[in-house]
């Protein structure tokens, strides 16, 4: 056509010419479309912009359009002194249409709040998931040339075998050798650098707090190509700090802190810089501030990190193996070149099948585990949406129906044709323009709700109303609504008169009505798969909720104290600082029992190790184990059972015997069918434990995750201390009154100490289903409004359908039919639709339930239970929908009636 | 195109302003669409982009006033026929009548104090 391809947004624009009167379109349709297209090159490329054109030109249409309708009846057949005067009279009928339009709406409130009301859910909840999705997926990643910045992971293919490591097999860390030897050697990158998140104590600020502290290497904001708002970033002499190294005296060490810190804790002063910071009880100086909405999230590991941090330091030298890699690619080298360098630098002794690295464009690596729930989420909105633009335009279809009576009565009293369809036209803008405002409210209020309630998910808390999206939002609204509502205003208008007074049975109608039955048809089997990922979600929740986490949650408060940076002499201080408190604690009234602990489940779990049977053979098996320590009687205030063996005693837990208790799934692998006491276990070279009893599982993480083994650890591990810090508190009765006493008690002891936690057991048992819980109400909600749109398409179906053949009815009935044969009549033809789409929906529930498989707890995809209740209960639902128009056909008096056709 | 009087001329205005900078632009002899508008635009720098509907809907207008008329001229670099605009006798009064008009309301509003008087046109 034309000679060139067309775009779709072109095609678009020419159907929309097609709305202008005949002798406008005709004349200048190339030209318009010509002009359109050199408009639309200069807002430049990028579909956003495009997008944006789109809308201002679908403004300008809605905006002039309906004018050229009063230009053109003004054209110059008459005298021209005649035509000026109809021209301000067409002007002042744009007026009148608009006033009438409501007019008309307001006769039909029900049709118009529905319709408004569909249309405000669909487009506001379709802004408000394609923001999120916009923030978190779409947007190019803030850095100076982004494409340049990769990812680097070491692959362990071993950690496949290891349960809790399973989820990062190919994310693994870099070690701060690795990286000190890849920073001198490398020649593919421009800059490399490694960063992960501490924390750090703050004081001098009130009360002590705890800091989210990022730490990272001096080459970071080379790497990401991002500028401070003020000061600068940490030099290579600094991150080494060491007056050895650079020949310097040590100087007070140095700290950027974020832009929201500035803000917030530093009050925004001009003169941050030089200030100083006390961290873990050493001063730090202010030397940057980052710019605003800075973040790094760490993607070498399997949790979701949103990469806020309050405060950046440098990174230790030697510090550790748990570091994220990062690195900017030279212009010419490309991601392959630059692993094939990697590997050779750093694993040229050893098995390539053991380990590599790879090297991942950021901008994937950081979308990489977020894409699917999002994707999900967003398929969501999206059948909502068109359930809802369905619904829309059945009922205008519907209403056109209803209207062409009195279409065709305006007509004949000799209303222009152009003047029908303007009012038409006019109707339906109305419709749009207050759905979208309905839409735009829904989105304002919703997206703080969603910002405030949501899930951590990166970026969650930048996320504001898109207004592009909003506009796009908006103009699909009122597209839908044109769309739906104009097409059948022109066929009625062109019909004319005559037809509609006529007859009743008509081509159009049964076109019409075929065709709102197959969009009822594809809303049911939409609102199947919705209200089947629903209910599987559901199932899913509440079977989760109902395991046991293994130790007895109820009246248990927790009392979370984070340690202050000891040093030798401070520890014993600490160590009986704790086991004073601990006393103290026991004392207040209605407490029964107090434990200490290194880790409390569902809030902070320690270290894991592998760990093997002390006399382990070549064959031996070996487990990833999370390390407690605790004391004594932590099982017994727990409500954790004693399977076999004994408790350690007081005094073998203080003196740090070589002792263990294991849990059973623990036991179970190592020595399967032998019983485990007096076994050793070996969790390091050179330690190895003796095991005195075996104690039941526990959940430690979520009650959706799988059991991890566990076993004590004295409070030395040879690595560092492990201090018993969390009090787990048995109270009599009431946990959740007992807690401002009991950090009171802390208090008393230590007025300084830092309580990061003080709770009660299951609150945090809750919030570890926060996600799943968010995830099931979110599609609950989904579901709740998509059997509503549904069923409203299915009444307004079957009414329509009932009031079309009212005649006959009244006929039958007349003949000696009884209104049971007539209801049943018409509740088989609103079933046949309902049923189609049922089973459509049940099929695509299927691919649905797979989709969303790695959600789902203890419940199979295809679970015929709920497929069965599903279709069960929107069939019933679908019988209530259609049998209140059957009782209307069944309770019709046939003469009056008759006597009124 | 007949003389019309003073009264007659007033029927045609007060113009919509785009509708009088088309005029303004094609004083200089015949343009196509675009052409126009960049005109327009280089002249009328605060005003939002002017969009296809609302262009032709000026256009067709003045048209069908007869203040303007089509008229056959050079293809586009792609072959395609273009159509260029040409102001008519008509057109040109209207216009003068138009910036007359205007002139006048300006008066007025410098003489009431609304604007300094600063160079003020024709004086």
């Amino acid at each position: 056509m034309h000679g060139r391809r067309q775009s779709l947004d072109v095609l678009i624009y020419r159907a929309l010419l097609r709305l202008l009167p005949r002798r406008l379109w005709k004349g200048y349709e190339e030209e318009m479309v010509d002009f359109y297209r050199q408009r639309r090159a200069e807002v430049g490329p990028g579909w956003w912009r495009r997008l944006g054109f789109m809308v201002t030109v679908l403004i300008d249409e809605a905006r002039h359009g309906p004018l050229t309708w009063v230009d053109n009846e003004n054209r110059p057949h008459a005298g021209r002194t005649r035509r000026l005067r109809r021209s301000r009279a067409g002007i002042h009928s744009v007026v009148q249409d608009s006033q009438f339009g409501i007019r008309m709406l307001r006769r039909r409130p029900l049709f118009a709040a529905i319709t408004i009301l569909t249309l405000g859910v669909g487009i506001g909840s379709a802004t408000i998931m394609y923001s999120v999705v916009d923030w978190v997926l779409l947007r190019p990643l803030p850095y100076a040339d982004p494409d340049r910045v990769v990812s680097v992971w070491q692959v362990f293919p071993g950690f496949k075998e290891i349960a809790n490591l399973r989820e990062s097999w190919d994310k693994g860390w870099l070690s701060h050798a690795q990286f000190e030897s890849w920073r001198e050697h490398q020649t593919s990158f421009s800059a490399v650098a490694i960063h992960d998140r501490s924390s750090r104590q703050l004081t001098g600020f009130g009360h002590a707090e705890v800091l989210e502290v990022g730490r990272a290497s001096a080459s970071l904001m080379d790497v990401l190509g991002v500028s401070l708002s003020k000061g600068r970033w940490f030099t290579l002499e600094e991150e080494y700090g060491d007056p050895e190294t650079t020949g310097r005296p040590l100087a007070q060490p140095v700290v950027v802190v974020s832009h929201e810190f500035w803000k917030e804790r530093l009050g925004g002063r001009q003169d941050v810089l030089g200030q100083t910071l006390t961290l873990d009880r050493r001063p730090h100086t202010i030397i940057g501030v980052l710019p605003p909405g800075f973040r790094l999230r760490i993607l070498s590991w399997g949790g979701i990190d949103v990469g806020r941090r309050d405060v950046w330091i440098p990174a230790p030298k030697d510090g550790g193996y748990h570091w994220d890699g990062i690195g900017r690619l030279k212009p010419d080298v490309t991601a392959a070149q630059a692993k094939a360098e990697l590997e050779a630098l750093l694993l040229s002794d050893i098995d390539p099948s053991q380990r590599w690295f790879n090297v991942i464009a950021r901008a994937r690596a950081e979308k990489v585990d977020l894409e699917t729930p999002l994707m999900l989420l967003l398929a969501g909105t999206g059948l909502l949406l068109l359930i809802a633009c369905g619904n829309v335009s059945t009922l205008l279809l519907g209403e056109m129906q209803t209207r062409r009576h009195e279409l065709a009565i305006r007509c004949a009293l000799g209303a222009s044709r152009s003047r029908l369809a303007r009012h038409l036209l006019t109707e339906s803008l109305i419709l749009g323009a207050l759905g979208s405002c309905v839409g735009t409210i829904f989105a304002m209020v919703g997206t703080p709700l969603l910002v405030r309630f949501g899930p951590a998910i990166p970026h969650m808390d930048q996320i504001s109303v898109d207004l592009r999206v909003l506009a796009a939002g908006v103009a699909l609204a009122i597209a839908s609504a044109v769309v739906f509502g104009v097409p059948s205003a022109y066929v009625v208008t062109r019909e004319g008169a005559s037809i509609h007074l006529r007859a009743r049975a008509l081509g159009f109608s049964k076109k019409a009505s075929r065709l709102s039955a197959c969009v009822v048809g594809a809303e049911v089997a939409l609102t199947t798969v919705i209200l089947i990922s629903s209910v599987l979600l559901g199932r899913s929740f509440s079977e989760m909720m109902a395991v046991k986490p293994g130790f007895v949650p109820e009246s248990l408060a927790v009392i979370a104290v984070e340690p202050p940076p000891l040093n030798e002499e401070e520890l014993d201080r600490y160590l009986s600082f704790l086991e004073q408190t601990s006393d103290r604690l026991s004392q207040i009234e209605g407490v029964s029992e107090v434990a200490t602990s290194s880790g409390v489940p569902f809030l902070q779990t320690n270290s894991s190790y592998v760990v093997t049977p002390g006399d382990a053979q070549e064959d031996a098996p070996s487990i990833s184990a999370l390390s407690w320590y605790v004391s004594a009687d932590f099982r017994r205030v727990m409500g954790i059972p004693l399977l076999a063996g004994r408790d350690l005693t007081p005094a073998e837990v203080s003196q740090g015997a070589p002792l263990t208790l294991v849990s059973e799934s623990l036991a179970r692998e190592l020595w399967p069918d032998r019983s485990p006491l007096g076994k050793t276990l070996r969790y390091t070279e050179s330690d190895v434990l003796t095991v005195v009893g075996v104690v039941g599982d526990i959940k430690h993480k979520a009650l959706g995750y799988q059991t991890e083994a566990a076993f004590h650890l004295p409070v030395f591990d040879g690595n560092g201390w492990r201090l018993p810090s969390n009090f787990v508190v048995r109270t009599r009765a009431g946990a959740a009154a007992r807690l401002d006493g009991l950090k009171e008690a802390v208090w008393d002891q230590d007025p300084d100490a830092l309580i990061r936690e003080a709770t009660t057991m299951e609150s945090l048992i809750s919030r570890s289903a926060y996600p799943d819980r968010y995830r099931t109400l979110l599609t609950a909600i989904f579901a709740t409004f998509a059997t509503f749109l549904a069923a409203i398409g299915l009444f307004g179906v079957t009414a329509r359908s009932v009031a079309q053949r009212n005649s006959d009815m009244a006929i039958r009935m007349a003949l000696g039919a009884r209104g049971s044969t007539l209801i049943r009549d018409v509740l088989r033809g609103g079933l046949r639709v309902a049923l189609a789409g049922i089973a459509t929906g049940l099929l695509l529930s299927l691919w649905a339930g797979y989709l969303i498989r790695d959600f789902l707890f203890d419940v199979a995809p295809g679970d015929p239970l709920t497929y069965l209740g599903v279709a069960g209960g929107l069939i019933l639902t679908s019988i209530l929908a259609s049998y209140l128009p059957a009782r209307r056909a069944a309770s019709v008096d046939p003469i009056e009636t008759l006597r009124s056709e | 195109v007949a003389d019309l009087n003073n009264d007659e001329m007033g029927q045609f205005l007060p113009l919509h302003p785009l509708e009088f900078q088309i005029l303004l632009s094609l004083m200089d002899g015949v343009a196509h669409a675009y052409r126009i508008v960049q005109e327009v635009e280089a002249r009328q720098p605060s005003w939002s982009r002017i969009l296809p509907t609302n262009l032709y809907r000026r256009i067709w207008r003045l048209v069908s006033l007869g203040l303007i008329q089509e008229v056959e001229g050079e293809p586009a670099a792609d072959g395609r026929s273009r159509k260029y605009f040409e102001i008519l006798p008509l057109g040109r009064r209207v216009a003068s009548a138009e910036a007359e008009r205007l002139r006048q309301l300006l008066a007025e509003a410098v003489s009431t104090g609304v604007v300094p008087d600063e160079r003020l046109g024709g004086s």
